[in-house]
């Protein structure tokens, strides 16, 4: 029968964590993409201490150094940490499907080699997908990968990649068909960054520093070993990947913490604001509750192992969003005081103006909400894949 | 955890819908205008189903099987008041939330007397008193009332009325966006089908988005119906608002694609939004639902895992 | 339009190429870019003057639109738009005023005064508007004078600068006072006229740059094979902004209307000025948050202009008086002349 409760072990968890978050972090913590670099430092420190604690890697299992938990526990980690701006700073990619994917299409040694570090929060991963001409059409990438005698050369350019400047490997995505082969000659690497011939440049962005980078790669070196699954098969990884991550980052639970904190902040001021702008407030959490709902709702699938690409796409359409909607809901309450930085005396050290940059991006990042109207209307309609 | 329906509910489902397909589906709706016996079939057929077995406030095994009826009937636009039969006071008295100023009720002409209440527990006797003749509306009637002297409807009942209100808007939304792609895959224009265009893809796929997210939040709220245990109506009020506006738009999309023939009543469309228009409007529109919400929530909360009472004992 | 406003329109294109970075290059440098060549060659064609004419407001109008669209300086938003209310009894160059909406000051010449919009600290004079002993007041406070200071403010929009007058003791016949009583509170509402209005300007000029970047980005950027203009969702999405833009230059054409005319504003006039911050400042927002999702990534960098539009835009949303309370004084007007229920006409 139904029920919406996640259970003892769940609810244990999340009061931990939230006990973990609030003895390491002070309250003006904003995630690890500051200008001040001992934020980024505080959370690798943070990511080992879950790790002691089994927790960073709560639903792995045991024999690659997780904690067999429950898909629900794991929703609780996500929920808490996005909730809480990401405390486990830039571990999220290589914990929510670079781990898994290896796990899923690795060798024996590339298990050994990658999962343990994971596990413990010392590496961090990036994911080398996008290219300046290949954005919403992944599938054109065209960063080429040359067999030369017994290994392979990797040369081309990607871009948005995430944490690429602190990375210490990349999932790499690279053209080993011919020019035209579009998902059929798609390869994944897995490369350390510090590897010859690799260049990482920063760009500056709204996100704030170390977010987004471009990557240069001039003649790289890649041996078989180094393939993550067979060759050409890259693009069935990419997309567990891709549907990995449009439920990985737990978006409502951050905007359902920041309604009620709201709330607090103008605890003097509520009952004298306009009534519209309240009853938007009550709306927005209407639209968080539904987003989580969504979400819960893939990780039932999950559970069963059975995701359904349609469900995760809804999911995350619901979730970003619901993302700007309670952005434009509290800079509406707020008034502009919702558009201060923390410099300058902003109520919660700033996160509202944080949110309300981060949801701008919502849509676009890790698939853009017009691509996922592509796969659910393709679903809907019964129709073939564009690109 | 679990968010899927149990297999027995979803087997109910599919007997009530086949059954109210071999009545005619959406025809019955239509030919219930003008015809009388309409409304006599589809209750006949219910019947035999299983509707007068059912007592939704007996718990959640039942009020889930309710719930699946009204979504399924309301996908149907079934011409019979299925929430207010289940929620019946005595076996010919059935139920429905009303606006105490501007008593009206749809179906009323089912029974001579019902029982009515209002949002905030205010209980009266209500008989209708004439149709209100609205294209719009053309089962509704306005109703006399008179107060139950000392009663007040139970929390439990107004949350049922309006959770399997959602439900049967939500059984409206997706009969609107079923049709919907099928008119588009076949209708073609400059030479491919509807469905070839983005914008109406991606329309279609945004409506889907609100329709799923409104069939969680209304099992959502019916399960809490049994297990919030405040007097509080903040979930089975949100679910409410949800359906109002998804179903809303749904209805208002699926009618722009069918173009001009979404007027025309020989196309299920027009159908759907005409009979749709007293369960998104009665007894409180949209500005009412979330105003009430606000204040609802105001004083008991909303239920999550941030919310001031999770962080209090989650600490 | 008339020949001598359509030609003014070029000579303000002239000189914002002349002196001040194009968007395309205007991050590649420290925010807000540098202004003061900007504000030399203004002085030097007299628009600090413009309202020294008959009707000079809709040429100041015009100039504000274009520093809109080209992210220019906050000081000439502030010194074309807002001070020349108070011309003649302070240097409009070097007056600050709060732009946050927020009404007079309650507790008399003390307190913090949020978002007084300057390039920098080398204000003279902060209007001031407070309600002292039971009586409005309007008053120049010194920013740098005994027990007050600027404090900058932060925030999400990098292309302006904004400070905090913190007041924390200003001896009592220190700041010059204006005005008191009625003639305050008519100057209070001139100033708050002016806001919105320069809020819209400045919006709408912001759009009409998200709109053009969009419309040429979507010609060239190619996906799937074709540029991304030809998808249909991209298509309708830019005819969307386009309306939005356009609807709200109408409204904002009649607020400058009005407020060129110089008479005090009646009913009609204050409505309109409402509606004009309303819709042109709701517009850039959704226009330049649609340019930013038609741009993808490259719009969130700082090799693009298209986020400092965003930004801009949904601080002059907020700026000014919320959108809801200003449709709401729009509406309380219509309503004042309906009889109540049960009345009779």
């Amino acid at each position: 029968m139904l029920d919406f409760t996640t259970g003892e072990s769940a609810a244990e968890l999340r009061g931990r964590l939230r006990r973990m978050v609030a003895e390491f972090f002070p309250p003006d913590f904003l995630g690890a993409f500051t200008d001040d670099p001992a934020d980024l430092a505080m959370t690798q420190r943070f990511s080992r201490l879950l790790a002691d604690e089994g927790l960073l890697t709560v639903a792995w299992p045991r024999e690659f150094g997780g904690s067999d938990g429950s898909v629900w526990e794991q929703t609780v980690v996500r929920e808490e940490m996005w909730a809480h701006h990401e405390p486990r700073g830039a571990q999220y990619m290589g914990l929510n499907w670079v781990g898994p994917a290896i796990m899923a299409y690795g060798t024996a040694e590339q298990k050994a080699r990658h999962l343990p570090p994971i596990a413990t929060g010392e590496t961090i991963w990036c994911q080398g997908f996008s290219e300046p001409e290949a954005g919403s059409d992944l599938a054109s990438l065209q960063t080429r990968a040359v067999r030369v005698g017994d290994h392979w050369e990797i040369t081309g350019q990607k871009i948005w990649t995430s944490y690429a400047g602190m990375a210490g490997w990349c999932v790499l995505a690279a053209r080993t068909g011919a020019k035209d082969s579009g998902r059929r000659g798609i390869s994944l690497f897995l490369i350390p960054m510090d590897r010859e011939g690799i260049t990482v440049r920063p760009l500056r962005a709204m996100l704030g520093p170390h977010h987004l980078n471009e990557c240069f790669f001039d003649s790289v070196v890649a041996t078989d070993g180094e393939l993550l699954g067979e060759p050409g098969a890259g693009w069935s990884v990419m997309k567990t990947a891709l549907a990995h991550e449009r439920v990985g980052i737990a978006r409502y639970a951050r905007c359902e913490r920041l309604l009620w904190s709201l709330r607090d902040v103008l605890r003097h001021e509520w009952g004298e604001l306009d009534e519209g702008g309240r009853n938007d407030w009550a709306g927005a959490l209407v639209q968080v509750r539904v987003a989580r709902l969504l979400a819960y709702r893939v990780v039932e699938r999950q559970e069963g192992n059975n995701v359904v690409d349609l469900e995760a796409s809804q999911a995350r359409i619901a979730s970003t969003a619901c993302d700007q909607l309670v952005a434009e809901v509290m800079s509406q309450l707020l008034g502009p005081r919702s558009l201060l930085g923390p410099a300058a005396g902003a109520p919660s050290y700033g996160a509202f103006e944080d949110h309300w940059r981060y949801a701008q991006a919502a849509t676009v990042a890790s698939g853009t909400t017009e691509i996922q109207r592509e796969i659910v209307s393709r679903e809907l309609l019964g129709r073939q894949a564009v690109g | 955890m679990r968010i899927e329906l149990p297999e027995a509910a979803l087997d109910f489902g599919r007997v009530a819908d086949g059954a109210l397909r071999d009545l005619g589906g959406v025809d019955l709706a239509r030919s219930a205008e003008s015809d009388l016996g309409a409304a006599a079939r589809a209750r006949e057929c219910l019947a035999s189903i299983g509707l007068y077995d059912i007592d939704p406030r007996g718990g959640l095994d039942d009020a889930v099987a309710a719930a699946e009826l009204c979504r399924v009937g309301g996908s149907h636009a079934v011409p019979f008041p299925l929430a207010g039969v289940l929620l019946r006071t005595s076996a010919e008295t059935p139920f429905s939330l009303v606006d105490a100023r501007h008593p009206i009720i749809d179906h009323a002409r089912a029974a001579e007397t019902w029982t009515a209440a209002t949002i905030e527990g205010d209980l009266f006797d209500a008989e209708p008193v004439a149709a209100v003749e609205s294209k719009v509306a053309p089962f509704a009637m306005t109703v006399r009332l008179r107060p139950v002297a000392g009663g007040a409807a139970s929390v439990l009942d107004r949350r049922l009325g309006l959770v399997l209100g959602a439900y049967h808007l939500l059984g409206i939304g997706q009969r609107a966006l079923k049709v919907a792609i099928e008119h588009t895959k076949v209708r073609k224009q400059f030479g491919q089908p509807l469905s070839d265009f983005q914008v109406i893809r991606h329309s279609l796929a945004d409506l889907s988005v609100g329709l799923e997210g409104l069939d969680l939040l209304c099992r959502f709220s019916l399960w809490s119906t049994f297990t919030d245990t405040s007097p509080s109506l903040v979930d089975a009020l949100s679910v409410r608002l949800e359906a109002q506006r998804v179903v809303k738009h749904t209805l208002r999309t699926a009618q722009q694609f069918h173009g001009a023939s979404g007027f025309a009543d020989e196309y299920d469309i027009s159908v759907l939004v005409r009979h749709a228009q007293p369960g998104l409007r009665l007894p409180t529109d949209r500005g009412a639902t979330i105003a009430l919400l606000r204040t609802a929530i105001e004083e008991f909360g909303f239920a999550g895992p941030f919310s001031p009472a999770e962080e209090r004992t989650a600490r | 339009m008339t020949d001598e406003r359509s030609s003014f329109r070029q000579v303000v294109q002239r000189v914002l190429a002349d002196s001040w970075p194009p968007l395309a290059e205007y991050a590649s440098g420290a925010l807000p870019p540098n202004a003061e060549r900007l504000r030399k060659v203004s002085d030097e064609l007299g628009w600090w003057e413009l309202e020294d004419e008959d009707g000079g407001f809709e040429f100041a109008s015009i100039a504000v639109q274009a520093l809109g669209g080209a992210l220019g300086p906050g000081e000439l938003l502030q010194g074309l738009c807002v001070n020349p209310v108070i011309a003649g009894l302070a240097d409009p160059r070097r007056v600050a005023c709060s732009w946050s909406g927020s009404g007079p000051l309650r507790g008399g010449l003390a307190g913090e005064v949020s978002w007084c919009l300057a390039a920098g600290d080398d204000v003279e004079h902060v209007l001031v508007f407070a309600e002292q002993a039971g009586e409005p007041v309007a008053a120049l406070v010194r920013p740098r004078g005994e027990g007050s200071r600027l404090e900058p403010m932060t925030g999400s929009d990098p292309t302006r600068g904004f400070w905090r007058l913190v007041m924390d003791g200003v001896p009592p016949g220190e700041p010059e006072i204006l005005a008191r009583g009625d003639e305050a509170t008519v100057l209070m509402r001139a100033v708050e006229r002016r806001i919105s209005v320069g809020l819209a300007l400045d919006s709408l000029g912001i759009a009409r740059s998200a709109l053009a970047l969009t419309v040429a980005y979507a010609k060239i950027r190619e996906q799937f094979g074709a540029p991304i203009g030809s998808f249909q969702a991209v298509k309708h999405r830019c005819v969307d902004m386009f309306v939005l833009v356009e609807t709200a230059d109408v409204l904002v054409e009649a607020a400058v209307t009005a407020v060129a005319s110089g008479e005090p504003l009646g009913p009609s006039g204050a409505a309109s000025v409402a509606m004009a911050k309303a819709a042109s400042c709701d517009a850039a927002a959704e226009v330049t948050r649609l340019a930013l999702q038609t741009h993808g990534g490259i719009g969130y960098t700082w090799e693009h202009p298209c986020h400092l539009l965003v930004r801009r835009a949904k601080l002059n949303q907020a700026l000014g008086g919320s959108t809801r309370s200003l449709r709401r004084a729009v509406a309380d007007g219509l309503l004042l002349n309906i009889p109540s229920h049960g009345e009779r006409r």
